[in-house]
């Protein structure tokens, strides 16, 4: 494969299979542990046999006829018997499932095909892949292997990973490749060395020359805004109830505690999550899209491209309303779903708590959108169905599907976005631009079909915000998705923009992989 | 896409388009709905009826038990309400089986294809053919004994809910080359 040239496929089969020393690096706990097993237990039967102290070891009386040949059996060579049999299993199902794991890349397409019982064939087109990363875990790089992922915009989920291949080979694999398919793939800055969490950096890393303050939330409000929060309530009414029982009843103090813990740590993370995100909150404006930059106990640093931003969803909880205070969620392409990261939940929040002058702010000065969209969103939360509302909304049959929220649900088009609201005591308003939109889902229930409704699904990324359209009248959602989908095309001379169009991507030469 | 008044119902049982094997292989017409394979009835009887064993060897043990004597004294009320429901709900899912199976189809138009599914829950899935990510033809033992394949689409989106369980293994290649190069000409940059 060092040869200089891309290893292109001769034709449809022409099948490549990973390096054999693979399934050692992705089954070494299986060996480890086998191997471990079988070093435990052959040192402890020498030491039995030696010392002559093999008190456990059953007596040949109490064992049927055919387990007694075994147990006769020095302990050590019955257990290097297990470990050999063990070791040869893992090796076997090892060599089984890397003789049927196969790969081709052909000039437009890279495919893996592995399993004999339960077959996948999974293919993906070159110009499709947004990162080529190489990654290498410690057993791996051990080996000298490394991890050649092809990473597509799915579900934070890696289309096609090629495990493993010898470092050298994928290097210059990778390299080819991006030589070959040009500018169209991209690649992480940090990706051939440790994964780097690219999006929360450190608070003094980078030049903050460029960076100009939109806005902030203080201290007071961030403050305010979690004590009028549902979590915070329900936290402080489990904790009242636990006391005032515990007060009167003090025996029961055992149960209480055995009761309230398993409610009170989730409410209490939620709300120190939410306060974690507000504390602090500034937003400046950079080349690179949004810099957040927030935190009570870690100082975070975040960078929103905001020309990648899918989905975005506005927010009013219930006791916000007297202050107008909104929480604004997006989808952004390229986070993918990480779980185990802390602050995996706080990523997709762009304003923890503005009030409407900043919703403003955010959208005219920090995202460019239209001026008028504002004033729309702000409608979207407070708004119900009335004449002369931009919003749509449901018809009065839909009282019998959604009595308490039938007068909220409803949407709006924009020339560029689709904005849909929803919620009667937590409001919500979803906007997504057209162009955003990656499938459309329709859908009835029993009870939706007598009344002629349907419920319309706008697919966004992976993310907090998952626009929908609820009790749309059925005719009116087939219409409606036609519509959309033809808002949806890209116009067929358009060419990228960045300037006028800040929801496209920022421009050709910086892929989506480039930010990660 | 045009406005079909029938997007939400499944095929009737005399629709040709329940038929793909009698057609052949030309292709489909775009606009028309086409059902998965008519085999596909017969594979998810077979695979209910393995649950269905399963879970009534799971829920009915007491019942042998007190036929053959040790559980004499249990009264049937407590014992066969468990497997009375087992048999009730896979023997409604097994009888309403062919008619699901019918309301799996699924139709290419000029820029977007579309996915149905469900009798109850209805739904519909579109997808126009840019946002394709890419597509996924899987098989399992059961399904590759009668020639099946399950295809499954992909897009940016993990909401996109497109399987097709039980098309035949031709059909599903045919799909994928053809799904793929349309989403090549009209290839949506995210």
């Amino acid at each position: 494969m060092s040869t200089g040239q891309v290893p292109w496929a001769q034709g449809t089969d022409d099948w490549r299979r990973m390096h054999p020393l693979s399934p050692l690096a992705r089954g070494w706990i299986a060996f480890v542990v086998v191997i471990g097993a079988w070093l435990n237990t052959v040192f402890n039967g020498f030491l039995e046999d030696l010392t002559g102290t093999a008190e456990n070891s059953p007596s040949p009386e109490d064992v049927p006829q055919v387990t007694e040949f075994f147990v006769t059996l020095p302990a050590w060579l019955l257990y290097t018997g297990f470990g050999l049999a063990g070791a040869l299993l893992a090796a076997a199902g090892g060599a089984y499932v890397w003789w049927f794991t196969r790969y081709q890349i052909t000039p437009t397409h890279v495919r893996l095909r592995s399993g004999l019982v339960f077959r996948q064939d999974r293919q993906t087109r070159l110009d499709r892949v947004q990162a080529l990363d190489i990654q290498r875990p410690l057993v791996p790089r051990l080996l000298g292997l490394a991890e050649l992922r092809f990473e597509v915009a799915d579900a934070g989920e890696t289309s096609v990973a090629l495990r493993y291949l010898k470092h050298d080979d994928a290097r210059d694999l990778r390299r080819q490749l991006l030589g070959a398919t040009g500018p169209q793939v991209g690649s992480s800055p940090a990706a051939d060395s440790e994964p780097v969490d690219g999006l929360v950096e450190a608070a003094e890393q980078g030049d903050r020359t460029d960076e100009v303050e939109i806005l902030s939330v203080p201290i007071g409000r961030a403050l305010a805004a979690r004590v009028l929060s549902i979590p915070f309530i329900l936290l402080v009414l489990v904790l009242a109830v636990a006391g005032l029982v515990s007060l009167f009843n003090p025996h029961a103090i055992g149960g209480i505690l055995a009761g309230a813990v398993p409610a009170v740590l989730p409410l209490a993370g939620s709300v120190l999550q939410a306060l974690e995100v507000s504390w602090g909150f500034r937003m400046y404006r950079t080349p690179d899209g949004l810099r957040l930059r927030y935190g009570l106990l870690n100082k975070t640093s975040q960078t929103v491209p905001s020309g990648r931003v899918q989905a975005m969803a506005v927010h009013r909880a219930p006791l916000w309303r007297p202050f107008s205070w909104s929480l604004v969620k997006v989808n952004v392409a390229g986070y993918g779903t990480e779980t185990g990261n802390e602050s995996a939940g706080n990523r997709s929040v762009l304003l923890p708590v503005g009030t409407d002058a900043q919703l403003d702010l955010l959208f005219r000065e920090g995202l460019d959108l239209p001026a008028d969209l504002t004033a729309l969103v702000i409608e979207g939360l407070v708004g119900a169905a009335k004449d002369g509302s931009p919003f749509s909304s449901a018809p009065h049959r839909a009282v019998w599907a959604s009595p308490v929220v039938r007068r909220r649900h409803g949407y709006a088009v924009t020339p560029r976005a689709l904005l849909s609201r929803t919620g009667r005591l937590h409001r919500t308003c979803h906007v997504v631009p057209h162009d955003k939109v990656q499938s459309i889902g329709l859908g009835r229930g029993p009870v939706l079909w007598r009344l002629n409704l349907a419920t319309v699904s706008l697919h966004s990324i992976s993310g907090a915000v998952q626009p929908t359209i609820e009790c749309m009248d059925f005719a009116e959602a087939q219409q409606f998705i036609s519509d959309q989908l033809r808002r949806g095309r890209p116009t067929p001379s358009a060419i990228p923009q960045p300037t006028s169009s800040p929801t496209r991507p920022t421009s050709p030469t910086r892929p989506a992989g480039a930010h990660r | 896409m045009t406005e079909h008044p029938d997007l939400m119902e499944p095929l009737r049982a005399e629709d040709p388009a329940t038929r793909p094997e009698a057609g052949g292989a030309n292709g489909a017409e775009p606009g028309r709905w086409r059902g998965v394979s008519r085999r596909y009835v017969t594979v998810s009887l077979i695979s209910l009826g393995i649950w269905a064993v399963i879970l009534l060897a799971a829920m009915g043990w007491p019942v042998l038990l007190k036929v053959i004597g040790p559980f004499e004294g249990t009264s049937w009320w407590w014992l066969l309400p468990w497997p009375a429901t087992v048999v009730v709900v896979f023997g409604a899912l097994m009888a309403t089986t062919p008619r699901r199976v019918r309301a799996r189809c699924y139709r290419e138009d000029a820029e977007e294809f579309l996915v149905r599914k469900g009798l109850w829950f209805r739904n519909l899935v579109v997808i126009p053919y840019g946002r394709m990510q890419y597509v996924d033809v899987t098989s399992g033992p059961l399904l590759r004994a009668f020639g099946l394949a399950a295809i499954t689409m992909h897009t940016a989106s993990p909401q996109t809910d497109a399987t097709l369980p039980g098309i035949s293994a031709e059909e599903a290649g045919r799909l994928r080359e053809h799904l793929t190069e349309r989403g090549e000409d009209r290839l949506i940059e995210l």
